[in-house]
């Protein structure tokens, strides 16, 4: 089984190269193909020999999606941004406080309430979503925007907590002991010293918060029904139902609802396999 | 029970608050501390913890969506749904589908890690491009693979033709043989980054002497693997798994907008037995669904605890 050292490298070196060669166009080539439908003239889009390249780059899928009577694009599009950004900001308030306690006080059950709250994070949305659509229609909260972001918040705000109560966790406690030394509170000391050197770790969490509510899809598909609360992804599932694929749209909606996501999961990713794992990555 | 818990909160806090021993803190800490998670606390109980127990409430009445009245009928439900056809196939594809698509994420992306740990050039903007299809929203990914998948468009099929990996174009979505392997290729796209992303931190840690070790030891490549990677990352490994077998075992969205669980039943999991049963099938019985979504409960139950020894038992040594 031991090959020479020479030939190990060798064979190291072809297997790798073929293999990511392999793994960037399976990964590249649908999202580049995906990118070149937005911009493809209508005209180009369903022909028998498929055309790689576009010469003429047109917005006409772009213009088409914002004129579309039944979508109603840019109010999706207000309704995303409105529900994520609330989640976003509930949910990170509401983490800071709740990691700051599970990193930095040392009350009886505390380990076991972390775990809890990772395990929150964990429930399906599968075995909540009937449940919670009773739970909503009877306080009047289907399709409504407030509805949805209570909702969110049931797995935002424990992902934001289980992260943040890592990342406390990192910091280390004798900056704090210091600052109380010199005359500063506890209470103080966590907002001198232990937020500000978490600000990276309270930005990613809330990157994270807005991905996660941003892209969500099942539980707005159950409580929503008009353009009142539904988000872009509902409205652009019922894009894909229609008997006519209008494929130049939905490439071009489904591209610009990517955008933000992706953006925001770059600035942030770093943190989260360490969140993730909890703490069984160092990041 | 309860000491156990006792002394684990305490290991973990000596590890915090090295300089906060005295006694007389305890209790204003204990106060202190529940108050501030009160407010979370109140958002997981409300939102998680009462909707799981109301889940299984709902399962023991009948439940229609328009109806307001909710009658107890015991565990009729249950009954019912495990004698009828459709839930043994059903529980049968799901376990198809996670274990095949959760394998598949494994392997490739634990090949995928062990090339992003080498150094080339281009590596940095490589492992961002792997990335991709994990950052992608999931509508996003489907619409890409419904169009990749689509016989007007018919790219994918074109290119396999043009290789001469087939010979006649397949429908992907539209056959009953094909809709399985179509989705599982759609849910392994999107979800072998993570493992790429998650082994690959797990990877880079190992030190060098250990392989280096391992080759003086006369080790070949594949018993370093064995003897050195694979132990090395086995925590990370197993987190990892854990985590995506419980995405992958209650994944709705891309199986719901790539098939709607057809053809026929071909792709109707669990997740969209659920749904269909409370939402679409004629007498739209929420309590049919909770039925169904309640039984996955057991798997995940399982996967938790699995997931709950490996972190434990990392915090523990952390600490």
């Amino acid at each position: 089984m031991t090959l020479g050292l020479k030939w190990e490298r060798r064979f190291k070196v072809i297997a790798g190269t073929l293999w990511m060669a392999f793994i960037l166009i399976c990964v590249l080539f649908p999202t580049y193909w995906i990118a070149l439908a937005s911009f493809k003239h209508p005209k180009d889009l369903a022909v028998r020999i498929p055309l790689f390249w576009t010469s003429e780059p047109t917005l006409i899928s772009y213009k088409g999606l914002f004129t579309q009577p039944f979508l109603q694009f840019e109010k999706l599009t207000l309704n995303s941004l409105t529900i994520s950004l609330s989640t976003t900001f509930l949910s990170v308030a509401l983490a800071v406080f709740a990691g700051l306690a599970l990193a930095r006080l040392r009350f009886p059950g505390r380990q076991r309430l972390g775990m809890a709250v990772f395990f929150a994070y964990l429930a399906p949305p599968v075995l909540l979503f009937i449940p919670l659509y009773v739970v909503m229609a009877t306080f009047r909260l289907t399709d409504s925007k407030l509805g949805l972001i209570l909702v969110y918040s049931s797995f935002t705000v424990p992902f934001c907590v289980w992260m943040l109560r890592g990342y406390f966790h990192n910091i280390p406690v004798e900056l704090e002991e210091c600052a109380m030394i010199d005359g500063c509170t506890r209470l103080g000391a966590w907002v001198r010293i232990v937020l500000p050197l978490a600000s990276p770790g309270i930005a990613a969490a809330g990157i994270f918060a807005f991905t996660l509510a941003w892209n969500e899809f099942l539980y707005a598909y159950v409580l929503t029904e008009t353009a009142n609360a539904q988000t872009m992804p509902i409205g652009l599932a019922s894009f894909i139902q229609l008997d006519v694929y209008r494929w130049g749209e939905l490439s071009a909606g489904a591209l610009l609802m990517a955008i933000p996501a992706v953006v925001l999961y770059f600035l942030g990713q770093r943190f989260v396999v360490a969140g993730l794992t909890g703490g069984a990555v160092k990041g | 029970m309860e000491r156990r818990g006792v002394d684990r909160a305490d290991t973990g806090g000596m590890r915090g608050l090295a300089g906060l021993k005295s006694g007389e803190r305890l209790p204003k800490d204990t106060v202190l501390g529940f108050a501030l998670m009160v407010p979370a606390l109140a958002v997981i109980i409300g939102l998680v913890g009462y909707p799981t127990l109301y889940a299984i409430w709902i399962s023991l009445h009948t439940k229609l969506l328009a109806v307001k009245n909710m009658p107890f009928v015991g565990i009729e439900n249950y009954i019912t749904v495990l004698t009828q056809g459709s839930f043994w196939p059903a529980l049968g594809r799901t376990v198809y589908f996670t274990v095949v698509s959760v394998a598949l994420k494994v392997c490739i992306g634990m090949a995928t890690a062990l090339a992003l740990n080498e150094s080339w050039p281009g590596r940095g903007l490589a492992r961002a491009a792997v990335l991709l299809p994990w950052a992608l929203p999931p509508l996003t990914a489907v619409v890409t693979w419904r169009f990749l998948f689509n016989d007007t468009t018919n790219v994918l099929n074109y290119i396999l033709i043009k290789a001469h990996l087939i010979e006649k174009p397949i429908l992907w979505l539209a056959k009953a043989e094909y809709a399985m392997p179509s989705v599982i290729i759609v849910s392994v796209w999107q979800g072998f980054p993570f493992f790429a992303i998650t082994l690959l931190a797990g990877l880079s840690p190992i030190p060098n002497d250990l392989f280096d070790a391992a080759k003086v030891d006369g080790a070949g490549i594949f018993q370093r693997f064995r003897y050195v990677t694979l132990p090395g990352v086995f925590p990370v490994l197993m987190v990892a798994l854990t985590l995506s077998t419980i995405w992958t075992f209650n994944q709705f969205v891309v199986i719901w907008l790539l098939t709607q669980g057809g053809p026929g039943e071909a792709t109707t999991t669990l997740p969209i037995a659920a749904y269909q049963q409370a939402f679409v099938a004629g007498s739209r019985n929420l309590s049919m669904g909770a039925v169904y979504a309640v039984l996955t409960f057991p798997v995940l139950v399982a996967l938790v605890l699995i997931l709950n020894h490996f972190i434990v038992s990392r915090e523990e040594t952390a600490s």
